[in-house]
């Protein structure tokens, strides 16, 4: 089921008033709701996949408790491998084998041998890169002694399979979500009045940002050898709204959903666009698997600790998985060496975490300084988002070549409109930047204001939405 | 909780209140086909898909039959090649559009080989159509104004900012107005080609059907009980007419057969083909439309001497 579709639109409302008037006496009645819910939201698109997600649950449920139970290591150390080689393992067939496959037979190809390559016609279950990761969070803290095994199946099936960021994320630790299933939720008037304000804003910033710039992002990257170079970089501006009003604008629908429900989901984007280096860029987007991969491979790897080679070598590798893990392609992989290379000098230089503050903190403006910083960085996330969005590494590296020509200065023959709605997005986030959202408006005072953009708002998104379109984050 | 249901609620209604006023204002620019669903039910009707949605201009007929020759208005319940052929569905749809106590009506079933075909995927024969999940035929309520279910069901075929750049209309009547048609003969020429392209792809993959033939003589029948009806063929550009006659070389007589059985008149006008203004060779301009509507009306009176 698709956040911004009717189905949605009726679920939504009938889950909501089940859960808090007709399943609310009992905590284990609503996380059976908040499970049923999940399986129904899930099965929309293809009930078969719920068999994963139930195994992965069992799997995970039963060897957190054998992890817990177990004082040995090894014997600790064995349920943890079962867990996350099966976990890794559905992660392996289902997403990666076909690439693994095609990219042996290549590589035999190029020293004279031919070998067919053995593929699998499979689809790829939404969700699964999300789901999976969250589990294995589960096990990892409990063998870490981080988390105590849960003896509650309902309330860790339904930590596993929570709707509202099952299939996109953020990607919950078991340490914050888990215990929320414990304790009986109470309803608060705040939290839920501002879960739909953040709803809405993720619906704008999906509908009518996101959704526009796919019309023409679609367009210039499918004819980039026929479109002069100001469109290919215009192209490439709008990918770069486009991919974060999609998935910023799933996370934010996804939070406020979580909190009508009476759950804090953690902050998956904060304003990246905005930042002044790549390492604050890695810090403000996609915060849930960032910190993933820091937590459970880059510092147990050493993180930042030994010398300059293990630095660099660990740096290669959080970024490397980290843009394996958004698909089976070596355009990802590329996209994900090349955000390393970036943030390498800054980690060197031991100038990694010099913006950990907002930008222009307490005051309206940035000065001159900033945005340089902020258009550079900028600048070069673009460059990476060419390798993220292009079918191939030829077509990327084809489409960068094909920047750099005469016509770079000329005007870029394409429909421009999208920026009307980058410049909304990026005025309202510029002011709302020290908000957990572009919509939080609990400070403003003036009711009839707050309505009155509530109206505009809906009003933009039912006149300048595009045609529904998928989020690209499913496929991941 | 109890305010945070009331302000949604007030939300609900806000966010209601304004789909509303865009539907009753400018329902026949956001969609078109939506105003086909908020008019009352009726006597008379052009049937058909694009070609008869655009060339036959039910005003003209209401003004020409205006001495209770029929039971008018006139509505012009035609859909597009992408929703209809003829069959179960869209009799099904056209019978909860038809007051069931006319007698004396005027149906104009418009016909080409494309509307009597079978697409690929699909076996009429088991039960498989293509058009069953679309409007017209996915609507119980077609006299609802404002209809929210056409809203709901059909919410993809909304193009609202057309409230702004009103480039085409769906009259109340059912006829669409294209009012912003370019005016250089090179992008109306690129049009042309596209349509082309577009019937030779069909006339590779569809197949005539025998099912969509006998569901246009029960069509037929049905109709004739509330009045008189005439099959039509409209006039396009030579080159798609080519297309067709090569795809269905006996497309004129089998009508012509379908008509004697039914006890209906044909009209064909393929052969006047660039006699009436057509803007991309398959659909006739407003004004091309206006004048083939008369001559329309003409034949109409000759063939029933009324």
């Amino acid at each position: 089921m698709l956040f911004n579709s009717f189905e949605f639109l009726v679920f939504l409302p009938t889950v909501f008033l089940l859960y808090w008037f007709v399943f609310n006496k009992k905590l284990k009645v609503q996380n059976l709701l908040l499970l049923f819910a999940s399986y129904t939201f899930y099965g929309w698109w293809d009930w078969r996949f719920l068999s994963l997600i139930v195994f992965s649950s069992i799997l995970d449920y039963s060897c957190g408790l054998r992890i817990e139970k177990n004082v040995e290591k090894s014997k600790r150390r064995l349920w943890l491998i079962l867990s996350m080689a099966v976990n890794l393992g559905f992660l392996g067939v289902f997403k990666y084998f076909n690439f693994f496959s095609n990219s042996l037979s290549e590589a035999f190809a190029k020293f004279g041998y031919q070998l067919d390559a053995l593929t699998l016609d499979i689809i790829l279950p939404v969700g699964i890169s999300f789901y999976t990761f969250q589990t294995m969070s589960y096990t990892i803290d409990i063998y870490r002694d981080k988390l105590k095994a849960t003896k509650d199946p309902i309330a860790f099936f339904a930590y596993v399979s929570f709707f509202p960021q099952l299939v996109a994320g953020p990607i919950e630790r078991a340490t914050n979500l888990l215990p929320q299933f414990y304790k009986k939720r109470t309803f608060s008037y705040e939290k839920a009045a501002d879960g739909l304000r953040q709803i809405l804003w993720g619906l704008f910033k999906k509908i009518v940002v996101a959704d526009n710039c796919a019309i023409i992002v679609n367009q210039v990257f499918e004819n980039y050898t026929e479109v002069n170079s100001s469109a290919l970089v215009v192209g490439t501006i709008f990918f770069a709204f486009q991919i974060y009003g999609d998935f910023s604008g799933y996370s934010d629908i996804a939070i406020g959903t979580a909190r009508l429900f009476g759950f804090n989901l953690m902050q998956n984007f904060a304003f990246p666009y905005f930042s002044r280096d790549i390492a604050e860029f890695w810090r403000r987007w996609h915060i849930s698997l960032s910190t993933w991969f820091r937590d459970y491979l880059y510092i147990p790897l050493g993180g930042s600790r030994g010398g300059t080679w293990m630095k660099v070598r660990n740096t290669f590798i959080i970024f490397i998985v980290s843009g394996f893990w958004h698909g089976a392609n070596w355009t990802f992989i590329i996209w994900g060496a090349l955000n390393a290379l970036y943030f390498l000098p800054l980690l060197l230089l031991k100038k990694n975490r010099q913006y950990t503050n907002g930008v222009a903190e307490g005051r309206l403006f940035v000065n001159v300084k900033e945005i340089f910083q902020i258009a550079f960085t900028f600048a070069i996330t673009l460059l990476a988002w060419v390798f993220f969005r292009a079918e191939t590494v030829s077509k990327a590296i084809g489409y960068i070549k094909a920047i750099f020509s005469s016509s770079l200065l000329g005007h870029p023959r394409i429909d421009l409109k999208p920026f009307i709605f980058i410049v909304i997005l990026v005025f309202v986030e510029w002011l709302q930047r020290e908000e957990k959202h572009g919509l939080a408006l609990s400070n403003l005072k003036y009711t009839a204001i707050r309505w009155s953009l509530y109206a505009i708002l809906f009003c933009i998104i039912l006149i300048f939405g595009a045609q529904s379109q998928s989020f690209i984050y499913f496929q991941f | 909780m109890k305010t945070f249901l009331l302000k949604s609620l007030l939300f609900f209604i806000l966010v209601t209140s304004i789909t509303t006023i865009i539907l009753i204002t400018c329902g026949g620019y956001v969609d078109y086909f939506y105003e086909k669903f908020t008019t009352p039910k009726s006597s008379s009707f052009i049937l058909g898909d694009s070609r008869s949605m655009q060339g036959i201009q039910p005003r003209v007929i209401d003004d020409y039959f205006k001495q209770d020759t029929y039971e008018l208005p006139m509505t012009n319940y035609s859909f597009t090649i992408s929703q209809i052929a003829y069959g179960p569905s869209y009799a099904e749809s056209i019978r909860r559009k038809l007051d069931l106590n006319t007698k004396n009506g005027l149906f104009i079933i418009t016909v080409n080989p494309w509307v009597l075909s079978s697409r690929p995927g699909f076996d009429e024969t088991k039960g498989e159509f293509f058009e069953e999940n679309m409007p017209p035929h996915n609507m119980t309520f077609v006299d609802h104004n404002p209809n929210f279910e056409y809203l709901l069901k059909n919410f993809n075929y909304f193009h609202f900012k057309a409230i702004i750049r009103r480039s085409s209309k769906m009259h109340k009547d059912g006829w669409l107005e294209e009012s912003n048609l370019p005016k250089d003969d090179t992008t109306l020429n690129l049009w042309k080609e596209k349509q082309i392209s577009i019937y030779e792809s069909f006339s590779e993959q569809w197949k005539k059907s025998q099912f969509r033939l006998d569901s246009l003589k029960e069509l037929a029948m049905l109709l004739d009980a509330h009045g008189d009806v005439v099959f039509l063929r409209l006039p396009i550009d030579t080159k798609i007419l080519e297309i067709e006659n090569v795809y269905w070389e006996q497309f004129n007589k089998d009508i012509i057969e379908i008509s004697k059985k039914s006890e209906v008149d044909y009209i064909d006008f393929s052969k006047s083909s660039g006699v009436y203004k057509t803007y991309d060779g398959n659909h006739l301009d407003k004004y091309g439309g206006v004048d083939f509507t008369k001559a329309l009306c003409d034949s109409i009176v000759n063939k029933f001497n009324k």
